[in-house]
């Protein structure tokens, strides 16, 4: 098989892994190596469904033993199947870093034979890359469930961040749709990760050149809309993940219906991409702005908003928090003034220090106040002019794509037939007309 | 402060002939109703006063920056010459005497006219810094790298420490088009060095070069999702000006090599 159809066929099989990453670390370059990582990573460029492609995401095989029912790559589903050798990976990793194509190596793979064989063939592509090639960029590579322990050390050694996919939010979907996998065998890996950064922070305290264990952390991500999870579940175990397992990322992918099966969705429906959405704005919440699972969602509503983003929706929940005043009032508080975000804040902070700040000001500063007018006062005041209407606000609260939803615009016609009414019929019988 | 006085700054359109048009200006106690480098000049009815270069000068005015502003003063300005605002050079004396003016407290005023003006011009530049990082092509000649980029704001000096570290092995120019400006690594320099040039003429690329770019493209049309297609976003992310210099958006005819013709007759109609 010529080398672009199995660069294709592979990266076609592992362009459901949602993260791209290459973030998380700062690793200088070094004489006699090529290649360095920046901690904001860099996105090289954006595929046709607008996300980032920062590293060659692939697959070192899509031969599977397992058969898990929402994955394209499961057993029983007749698609062209192929491997890379390790050497051909390594070179083709080379050749796309040099022209900057890429930042890096994300390596994922089905499982061939058992998990211990496949390991050991992603650990082989690695060492090539590391050693023979003194290859310095970003390195992500996908932990398998069930390999062995050792294994799994030498991978984070060799890798900059590792993962470990939790697929499905809980562990009844998980017995569903993926039989051969376990709860277990998922957190078991995801554990030692954990344990063993937590360690190497200790060693490299005390030994200056000890190597370094998965140094931009580990992630995960699940499926969201295979199952009926509601969005209640999925972010508490978000955050239980982010709190108890010290991920740096949970990522959420739409599912895409790749199989007809009783147990799934059927193949006509859309990936519930606001949905999606909707998880990764509170994630984002969770992370930067201080939020809890619990102020977001309740059993009694465990389904995000889709109209208002959550942000808003909290706000809308907690008036009597509002209207907050921006030369005052503490960072904390300005983070969950809806429609301001952190980089605004930050600066809010330092123009504060040299003077009061007007709503003229925000704008000059570069904050977005459709939303956040209705929720501050600058100087005790409110926005000049501002009227609070049902109808503008809800205008302006709405995320974008509903604003417009409750009216029926259309294009009048000068030619377009005319309705006949009752009123018209009554007065051609009168004969007025 | 004095009011703008009718005079016209000309000066050479380099770093050190806009400091020493601050010099100028607080030698003269006069603020210029506008600065022209070279280039832009287009006659006008103002006196103009033409700014020599002197490297004593423009030194003074250079160290007192940090003593009367802050430490970060400097690299703020230097950025803001970097920028593609096309004012920079009278927003920048505006700063300078703020800062001269107000001290350190000028870098935070952010509400302020001059200054709110003058961070959004440079944060237009570091976004389109990080956005070349990414965006760059290199393409290998006989061992050798070559990229040319198109960017608004005059970004390569933001850029070519990264290069550097990124690639110590290898012998580089990335050469910036519309600014006329390259710069040139090879292993072995400690640092790269900044090269004035018009153009650049590059022989044909080899087959090697040729074939990885094939890989590249198919690898990039085989990533995206068809369900989730959404150009919009991609849009915002990659904005079409930059397409034009990325591989995976080349037409297909310049990428591929000449392929055997019996590959080309399996896709026509069938001939009657």
């Amino acid at each position: 098989m010529d080398l672009l159809e199995k660069l294709q066929i592979l990266a076609d099989s592992a362009k459901y892994d949602v993260a791209c990453t290459s973030s998380g670390v700062d690793r200088g370059g070094v004489s006699g190596k090529l290649g360095n990582t920046i901690s904001c990573g860099i996105c090289h460029t954006f595929s046709s469904d607008g996300r980032c492609v920062s590293l060659l995401k692939v697959l070192m095989t899509n031969y599977c033993i397992y058969n898990c029912q929402y994955c394209v790559n499961r057993r029983t589903n007749d698609v062209p199947r192929t491997a890379f050798s390790p050497r051909e990976l390594a070179d083709l990793t080379i050749n796309f870093y040099k022209r900057n194509y890429i930042e890096g190596l994300f390596l994922s793979s089905g499982i061939i034979k058992n998990p211990d064989y496949t390991c050991e063939k992603m650990i082989k592509v690695l060492q090539i890359l590391r050693r023979e090639y003194q290859f310095n960029g970003y390195i992500h590579v996908k932990a398998i469930p069930g390999a062995d322990s050792a294994l799994i050390e030498q991978l984070g050694i060799l890798a900059d961040r590792m993962s470990v996919n939790i697929e499905l939010p809980s562990q009844q979907s998980l017995r569903t749709l993926a039989p051969d996998k376990s709860k277990e065998s998922i957190l078991t890996p995801m554990k030692q990760i954990r344990n063993r950064i937590y360690e190497n922070s200790t060693e490299i305290v005390k030994y200056r050149y000890a190597p370094r264990f998965a140094p931009a952390g580990q992630s995960t991500q699940m499926i969201v809309g295979a199952t009926p999870d509601t969005d209640y579940q999925i972010l508490h175990l978000t955050e239980g993940l982010y709190k108890n397992y010290r991920l740096k990322r949970v990522f959420f992918s739409a599912y895409v219906p790749v199989a007809d099966n009783p147990l799934l969705p059927s193949v006509d429906t859309k990936p519930p991409l606001l949905r999606e959405h909707r998880l990764y704005q509170a994630d984002w919440l969770l992370r930067f702005y201080g939020f809890e699972a619990k102020e977001l969602l309740d059993e009694k509503n465990p389904n995000f908003n889709p109209l208002v983003d959550p942000k808003c929706n909290w706000a809308l929940n907690h008036l009597e928090l509002f209207p907050v005043e921006i030369n005052t009032a503490p960072r904390e508080m300005l983070l969950r003034i809806p429609g301001i975000g952190v980089a605004s804040v930050k600066k809010i902070l330092t123009a504060r220090r040299t003077g009061t700040i007007t709503f003229e000001g925000l704008r000059k500063i570069g904050a977005v106040l459709k939303r956040a007018q209705y929720f501050i006062t600058c100087n005790g005041k409110l926005a000049q002019g501002l009227k609070i209407t049902q109808d503008g606000m809800l205008r302006c609260l709405l995320s974008g794509g509903f604003e417009h939803s409750q009216e029926n615009y259309e294009q009048l016609s000068l030619f377009s037939p005319a309705q006949v009414t009752q009123e018209d019929v009554r007065k051609c019988l009168t004969g007025q007309m | 402060m004095p009011d703008r006085s009718n005079v016209v700054y000309l000066y050479d359109g380099t770093f050190e002939g806009l400091l020493c048009c601050v010099f100028e200006s607080y030698a003269a106690k006069e603020l210029p109703i506008q600065i022209y480098c070279g280039e832009q000049f287009a006659p006008t009815l103002y006196p103009v006063k033409l700014i020599e270069t002197d490297l004593a000068k423009a030194r003074r005015v250079y160290i007192s920056l940090p003593k009367n502003i802050s430490a970060g003063a400097p690299e703020i300005i230097f950025r803001g010459f970097l920028t593609c605002h096309p004012q920079k050079e009278l927003l920048l004396l505006d700063f300078i005497r703020l800062g001269i003016q107000e001290g350190s407290r000028a870098v935070h005023m952010l509400t302020h006219d001059t200054v709110s003006q003058l961070y959004d011009a440079i944060r237009r530049l570091i976004q389109e810094s990080r956005h070349l990082m990414g965006f760059i092509r290199f393409s290998v000649y006989d061992g050798k790298m070559v990229s040319v980029i198109e960017p608004k704001n005059c970004v390569l000096p933001l850029i070519c420490d990264h290069f550097v570290s990124r690639l110590p092995e290898e012998t580089f120019l990335i050469f910036d088009k519309p600014h006329k400006l390259g710069f040139f690594y090879h292993p072995g320099q400690k640092q790269g060095e900044f090269l004035s040039m018009d153009d650049i003429v590059l022989p044909s690329p080899e087959d090697q070069e040729l074939e990885y770019r094939r890989l590249w493209r198919g690898f990039f049309q085989a990533i995206g999702i068809q369900e989730r297609l959404n150009p919009c976003c991609q849009r915002n992310h990659l904005p079409k000006r930059f397409r034009p210099r990325l591989t995976e958006f080349y037409e297909p005819e310049t990428l591929l090599p000449a392929e055997p013709p019996h590959v080309l007759l399996k896709h026509r109609p069938p001939q009657e």
